[in-house]
């Protein structure tokens, strides 16, 4: 497991493919929801490309700046967003191997997403335009919100295996997966992975609202990078839960990795359709709510998963 | 290659990357420009910011208060805990009540503290 | 990392250089949103310095702590820096000469200190996990020390909440009068029997919003006496946004 080294430079370019096959799926959903069901293959095929078509568009737009823009702060906030996902993924057991799997790797995840903060703000402060800047402080307002609930539902699933490592972690689920006796932390997590990806419900620092908050300025590569930066963190996240709360590779029948690809599929999926099915939060609404009732009941989930660890 | 090896090279993977990306981008725009009718326009001066319409009257750049400065405060606060929590997972089941009654003892004083935030307004700030 | 082979050493030089760099560009950007970040720059490579030390937790919660941290405190310096944009040139260094003399004295101070003490050597190997031997510190020897800083941030808290909030029981009651000293007598000293009563409700009336999920408090036994809502010139001169904007979000 530790020998494969290749690993480094497989997982980016798995994690773009995920990252493409959800914005298509993303595309589809959305399409059919606009002109009615695809017709013919072929149609369905052309939507489903949109976000690729998309890309190629951004990759050769030239660049526009706005006055007195901080463009290197720009730069850099859009290039922290995948690098962030990407190192995130490191720790992902992909059912044969993980990049590494050090004793600490859920913090090493904690941390990694933590910096979509200093991203996200990066960008919106960058181009000097009020709206941008905006939706840059729209995610730190999001991330004190959701961070807490978020940290203690990594928490708990630690506390379960009594380990950080993420691969002691999987293995502690062997007979019975985490989602099923910590629900809570379960659904809390969900939730924070959706917000740490400003997606669905808590798509405010993009808002529409904002005229695309943080992303309003943005053009070409940077536009590029921001965005698929923004899907390969909610592809992470999602697939960050498989090992913690849904059993990793454990299953019956298929191999470890045939069942990591599909429950990362079904909870990725899940959390693609819930951007249709909610309303957009308003942020000041969901800092109550994280607060007081989130954060409280992921509290009272870690109290009982560490009694019954005592106990066990 | 060792864990943390390997996140170095995962990161110059990432970086390496990006900086493909953005020579591509270069690259293809530059030729884009040069086909089209306004060449010389990547030396295009600086556009405006979008403001729907109305010309931007002041830098965006300035002091920019946040309402949510209390909250801000109170995660720094709370946010301290962790550095606990991650490494009490490690011993719970070994220690036994101990653990549990003192991480939780800690605990409740800090969300008293978080509840008396709540009652006093200082979550919201619209 | 703990083999020291020859690559954690040179890893190890380059991220000491690159913190070294970033930490000097802290004072040298003009802009507040820059020297923030070069900041969490220098922090992240001490991170990584520790995490060269074998010390995994320690150098992961450092760049964990010190990302939110540095983004929440850019947030700050926006707030209260002057020309936080960089738009114009300022300077972060004050007593350029003296400072000069006071860091070259403690400069050579330390490095004397590396080489003039004797360094003690370990009897005792290195923890094979060093988190798991933090945590059996922190529930045994070392339990004081965390119950100890339980009740510091609830400390934190609380004070943060009494001193920060305007809509709480401690903010504004009553409006400056506005017609020099001559007004009402200061707040603090006023005896009338209703006071309790409008202390809590006046500042919640300009927050209140059809919407809201507080729309149903205390608004509407609040007296109608015509005053001026108290938080308000609060709200809007506040020195901290002089141009009037807000954060919409």
């Amino acid at each position: 497991m530790a020998d494969a080294w290749w690993s480094v430079l497989a997982l980016p370019v798995m994690l773009v493919v995920a990252a493409c096959v959800a914005a298509g799926f993303d595309a589809l959903l959305g399409a059919s929801a606009a002109y009615g069901p695809a017709g013919s293959v072929r149609v369905w095929g052309t939507r489903a490309a949109t976000p690729l078509r998309e890309a190629r568009r951004l990759l050769g737009q030239p660049a526009r700046r706005t006055k007195a823009a901080d463009t290197a702060l720009v730069r850099v906030g859009t290039a922290l967003l995948p690098t962030a996902a990407l190192l995130a993924g490191a720790v992902l057991p992909l059912g044969f191997t993980a990049v590494s799997d050090p004793g600490v790797g859920i913090v090493w995840f904690n941390a990694m997403e933590a910096l979509a903060w200093a991203a996200v703000w990066l960008t919106g402060w960058g181009p000097n335009a009020a709206l941008s800047m905006i939706g840059g402080y729209r995610f730190l307002a999001l991330g004190l919100a959701y961070e807490l609930p978020h940290m203690f539902a990594l928490t708990t699933a630690g506390l379960g295996a009594g380990s950080l490592r993420v691969g002691e972690v999987v293995a502690a689920q062997e007979g019975l997966w985490f989602a099923v006796w910590m629900p809570v932390a379960f659904a809390v997590y969900l939730l924070s992975a959706l917000a740490m990806a400003f997606w669905g419900p808590f798509d405010q620092p993009v808002g529409a609202d904002a005229a695309q908050g943080a992303a309003a300025e943005l053009s070409g590569v940077d536009r590029l990078v921001f965005f698929g930066g923004r899907w390969l963190l909610l592809v992470v996240a999602a697939a960050f839960s498989v090992p913690l709360f849904l059993g990793g590779g454990h299953g019956p029948l298929l191999p470890a990795w045939a069942w990591t690809v599909v429950k990362t599929a079904a909870v990725l999926a899940l959390l693609i359709g819930v951007r249709r099915a909610l309303p957009t939060l308003r942020l000041d609404r969901f800092m109550g709510l994280a607060w007081m009732v989130l954060l409280p009941l992921v509290l009272l989930q870690a109290l009982a998963v560490s009694v019954v660890v005592v106990l066990r | 290659m060792n864990e943390w090896e390997r996140m170095l090279a995962l990161l110059g993977v990432g970086v390496a990357a990006l900086v493909v990306l953005h020579g591509a981008g270069a690259l293809l725009s530059r030729r884009r420009l040069g086909t089209a009718e306004v060449r010389g326009a990547e030396h295009a001066p600086p556009v405006g910011p979008f403001t729907g319409g109305a010309p931007p009257a002041a830098h965006a750049f300035s002091r920019f208060h946040v309402r949510w400065y209390a909250v801000a405060m109170i995660f720094l606060a709370f946010d301290m805990e962790m550095l606990f929590m991650y490494p009490w997972v490690r011993v719970v089941a070994e220690t036994g009540t101990t653990a549990v009654v003192e991480m939780f003892l800690f605990l409740g004083i800090l969300f008293a503290g978080v509840t008396y935030a709540w009652r006093e307004g200082a979550l919201r700030w619209s | 990392m703990t083999d020291g082979g020859v690559w954690a050493g040179v890893v190890s030089v380059v991220l000491a250089v690159l913190a070294v760099i970033c930490a000097v560009q802290v004072f040298r950007f003009d802009s507040m949103a820059r020297a923030t970040y070069a900041l969490l720059g220098s922090l992240l490579c001490v991170g990584g310095e520790v995490l060269l030390l074998g010390l995994d937790y320690l150098g992961v919660v450092i760049v964990l702590m010190m990302t939110v941290e540095m983004a929440l405190m850019g947030v700050f310096m926006v707030m209260f820096m002057m020309n936080p944009g960089g738009l114009m040139p300022m300077t972060m260094v004050h007593n350029a000469r003296g400072a000069a003399v006071i860091s070259g004295l403690v400069f050579a101070g330390l490095t004397a200190g590396i080489f003039l003490v004797p360094w003690p050597v370990s009897r005792t190997r290195a923890p094979a996990d060093p988190t798991h031997d933090l945590g059996r510190a922190l529930m045994g020897p070392h339990m004081l020390t965390m119950m100890t800083l339980g009740l510091a941030l609830f400390a934190a808290i609380v004070a943060t909440v009494t001193l920060a909030t305007a809509r709480g029981r401690y903010g504004p009651s009553t409006p400056a009068p506005p017609h020099g000293p001559k007004g009402p007598e200061h707040p603090d000293e006023t005896e009338a029997p209703e006071r309790p009563h409008e202390q809590e409700a006046a500042p919640e009336r300009p927050h209140v919003r059809e919407d809201s999920p507080h729309a149903h408090s205390r608004e509407d036994l609040t007296p109608s006496h015509g005053r001026q809502d108290p938080a308000h010139p609060r709200e809007t001169g506040s020195p901290a946004h002089p141009h009037g904007r807000e954060d919409p979000s």
